[in-house]
């Protein structure tokens, strides 16, 4: 996965054969830049071996894509000539004579190599093949996308056209999942679905899927959520299960007692007495993930997906709605990547966009980039922890920002000190909260420990089917930000374990809180024996000025605007879509999510019989608050697909007592529904 | 739990329906036929050929009616959590509560229909039994067995319906 912004070093090589870094750009966010040497292209090389119109770049959050346009000289990925099209995943660098180009500092994929160096270019087309055409000035999907209502006649003679469903799931994360999970339950049949999402699948493996938990699973993972691990969530959130039953907690009994374990028996105890006299129960993560394999494996998921790049959305002509996508290398070859495909009620979820670095992070990992000491929280750095670990020196930890994500990092932490009790932790936040001054809502007040407001889950229990569901649904827009300002807000749960890391830190003295600001400010020095210089500035005089420490992880979390997705950014310009407003910023028009109804439809892309949905961090700040959790897009589902029913679609039941029990059996004796 | 206050009417109501009544019409048969033979009591009614014992059957409809007084009050208290929610734990001990409060206020001969020396110290363990049969699979459904029949239900607060 790529990180914006994304860095690239410019190199030239001069005239008696010595590289020379030259330049130093960066792309903030996804699109296709174009290179060459004249003014109106995005990246200029003032030099004459280099074409006028030489190349495009297209940068996206799965990847980035070398186009070759007809250059005289060509464009190289490292020795190799590139023709068309090319993916550049690895560390070798675009040649465009005299230019080299180098991409710097993506610590998110240090971790991915490539594996398949050789498919990531175009066949050869056999001899007694006509020349390809010429690639066209426009990129695909402008070529069949060239109007904000396209003529499915012209897709059909196209050639791009890969099919024409009923349904059609965009993300093919969770989120789609749940909604494909309810149209089979329902009843729809597997050949009227087609989802479109990006995975880590490798296709030569007959063992892997396009696991639909993959993402989520690859975040867990890189903010310290091990398998074994307890997920925060309730034991009836189960993405795998339309009904919630039996949750996790059961079924995690269930297998202990087949065990004889007897102990298993605590963890449905620990749900009827959650949360007021036990902690709430969470599912362990592989527990949750290998019951998703299940579900996939029953409702037929595998054979229902592209991994592919979703590229743009078009209404038809004739009331549905088409999707243009750019299949992964590995999954096609040769020029047919580029798909379309038809579908008349379309599901979007397409999840996170992006999230934002803060400034000081961002200049500190420009600047040096070798050196990989700060991190935010979601990108990997396991050998951080590693290396603590061996170390049996004197180490220091700076950890920016409170909530769930600190309280792991934490965790982590404090199992390294196991190794080396040598491991000191700044723990930043940028103001205190006092034990008495959580959020207010109503009659009602938020517990507070450790400066850090608690709460079972993401939002208040009630956000999900209660009392506070409906509160939101019926209010006002205006109304429902402040609903959310006070409802929300960073939170972590009141676990006993994680009270007695920081007591024992606080203690012990080796778990400092600094209440205000600590800014990145530089390096001391290169190589193993720097620390980054960061400068504290707040209300704590036992703290000095100038704080050294070996690594910084910061756990604030911000999220993109989802116009840092290239397909929502397309749709957002292509057609009138409204977007939820967040009053409480008084300064300026804050646009969050897409605006929903409270059935999840995304009622100004109406077209002919078409509908749209949308459910997940798309359309957060609307009328439900949890709208990113399990539950959350689950609940989303099925009002999405009650709604479907509604309106007549295809191969949707009413889903009544006996129905849902009937498929309920089913899923019990794992048959397909 | 997360219910809202229709929600909580509409599950007494769901429940009292579905395991109430069916488990009190053949425990009250039972408990009929266990009376002395000859021994025809005040509370020993006939319907067509069947005896029945009426006592389950108005201390069943007593808890209904008690249970629909009190929700406002559990809805009241319920404001006052920050989730907003009405732990499991808690519904638990409260409808044992109010079983208690029920057998109590038939002891202090409050209701016309009811008198005090209908139940004796002797029937306790039947009706005791009575409510177990009633509120242990009540309950458990609670926990889970409803969202299988009404897969909207959860997400309702405890309502009926669609939205």
């Amino acid at each position: 996965m790529i990180t914006f912004p994304v860095l690239l070093e410019i190199f030239l090589r001069k005239a008696d054969g010595t590289l020379e870094s030259v330049d130093l750009l960066s792309l903030t966010k996804p699109s296709t830049y174009s290179i060459g040497r004249a003014s109106e292209n995005d990246i200029c090389f003032d030099d004459q071996q280099v074409s006028r119109r030489h190349a495009f770049l297209i940068a996206d959050t799965t990847g980035l894509e070398v186009v070759d346009r007809d250059s005289t000289f060509g464009t190289f990925i490292g020795d190799e000539r590139i023709s068309g099209r090319a993916s550049w995943r690895d560390s070798r660098r675009i040649r465009i004579d005299p230019y080299e180009i180098a991409l710097v500092g993506q610590t998110g994929n240090a971790a991915q190599t490539d594996q398949s160096s050789g498919s990531s270019f175009e066949i050869p087309t056999p001899p007694d093949r006509p020349e390809p055409p010429p690639l066209p000035e426009i990129a695909f999907p402008y070529t069949v996308f060239n109007t904000p209502i396209v003529d499915v006649g012209a897709l059909r003679t196209s050639g791009c056209l890969q099919g024409e469903f009923d349904y059609l799931a965009l993300g093919g994360g969770i989120g789609s999942f749940a909604w494909v999970d309810h149209l089979r339950i329902f009843g729809v049949p597997a050949k009227s679905i087609c989802v479109l999402g990006s995975y880590d699948w490798n296709p030569d493996n007959p063992r892997d899927y396009a696991r639909p938990y993959g993402n989520y699973r690859r975040l867990c993972q890189n903010s310290q959520i091990r398998g074994s691990e307890r997920l925060r969530s309730n034991s009836i959130s189960t993405p795998d299960n339309i009904w919630g039953f039996p949750g996790y907690a059961s079924r995690e009994t269930w297998r202990d007692l087949k065990r004889l374990r007897i102990s298993g028996l605590r963890h449905i105890l620990k749900v009827f007495a959650e949360p007021a006299f036990a902690e709430s129960y969470g599912p362990r993560s592989d527990d949750v993930f290998q019951a998703l394999d299940r579900e996939a494996a029953r409702i037929g998921w595998p054979r229902l997906c592209f991994d592919c790049r979703i590229l743009a959305l078009r209404k038809t002509s004739d009331g549905r709605y088409a999707v243009a996508f750019r299949m992964k290398e590995g999954h096609a070859r040769g020029t047919n990547r580029d798909r379309v495909v038809v579908g008349k009620f379309v599901h979007l979820s397409t999840g996170y966009p992006a999230y934002r670095t803060e400034q000081d992070v961002f200049d500190f990992n420009i600047q040096y980039s070798d050196e990989n000491r700060v991190f935010k929280a979601y990108d990997s750095h396991d050998w951080v922890y590693q290396w603590l670990e061996q170390k049996s020196a004197q180490a220091a930890v700076a950890v920016r920002g409170r909530g769930i994500i600190a309280s792991r990092i934490l965790q982590r932490l404090a199992a390294a000190r196991a190794q080396n009790d040598k491991i000191q932790v700044f723990h930043q936040m940028r103001t205190a909260v006092g034990d008495g001054d959580g959020s207010r809502y109503g009659l009602a007040k938020r517990a507070v420990s450790n400066n850090t407001e608690q709460q079972p889950f993401d939002w208040p229990k009630s956000c999900w089917g209660g009392e506070l569901r409906s509160e939101l649904e019926n209010a006002s827009p205006e109304n429902r930000s402040l609903i959310l300002a006070r409802l929300g807000g960073t939170t972590t749960a009141a676990r006993r374990g994680w009270g007695r890391i920081v007591e024992e830190g606080r203690r012990k003295g080796w778990y400092r809180v600094a209440i205000g600001r600590l800014d990145i400010k530089g390096l001391s020095e290169k190589g193993p024996a720097g620390k980054v210089v960061m400068e504290y500035c707040g209300p704590d005089s036992s703290l000095p000025r100038e704080i050294q420490v070996d690594y910084v992880i910061d756990c604030i979390e911000l999220i993109g605007d989802i116009t840092n997705s290239e397909f929502l950014k397309d749709l957002v310009e292509t057609y009138p879509v409204p977007r939820n407003r967040d009053f409480n910023r008084k300064d300026a028009v804050a646009l969050r999510g897409i605006a929903v109804t409270p059935d999840f439809e995304v009622a100004s892309l109406r077209h002919g019989g078409g509908h749209v949905y949308a459910a997940g961090q798309i359309v957060d700040h609307g009328p439900h608050a949890a709208v990113d959790s399990f539950l959350g897009l689950q609940f989303a589902a099925l009002r999405s697909v009650d709604h479907l029913y509604t309106i007549g679609a295809p191969n949707i039941s009413r889903f009544g007592s006996l129905k849902s029990f009937n498929q309920w059996l089913r899923w019990c004796f794992n048959r397909a529904p | 739990m997360l219910p809202t206050l229709l929600g909580r009417l509409q599950t007494r109501l769901l429940l009292i329906l579905f395991i109430g009544f069916p488990v009190t019409a053949v425990y009250s048969t039972w408990l009929a036929n266990r009376a002395p033979v000859g021994g025809r009591t005040q509370w020993i009614k006939v319907f067509g050929q069947i005896m029945y014992d009426i006592r389950p059957v108005q201390i069943l409809c007593l808890l209904l009616l008690l249970g629909v007084l009190l929700d406002p009050i559990y809805i009241g208290l319920q404001r006052f959590r920050w989730d907003r929610d009405w732990p499991f734990a808690f519904q638990f001990f409260a409808s044992i509560g109010e079983f208690a409060l029920v057998v109590a206020l038939i002891r202090l001969d409050v209701f016309p229909f009811m008198p005090a020396r209908w139940i004796g110290p002797d029937d306790y363990p039947y009706f005791i039994l009575h409510f177990a049969l009633v509120f242990i699979p009540s309950f458990i459904a609670l926990l889970g067995f409803i969202q299988i029949f009404m897969v909207r239900w959860r997400y309702n607060g405890g309502e009926w319906g669609r939205s």
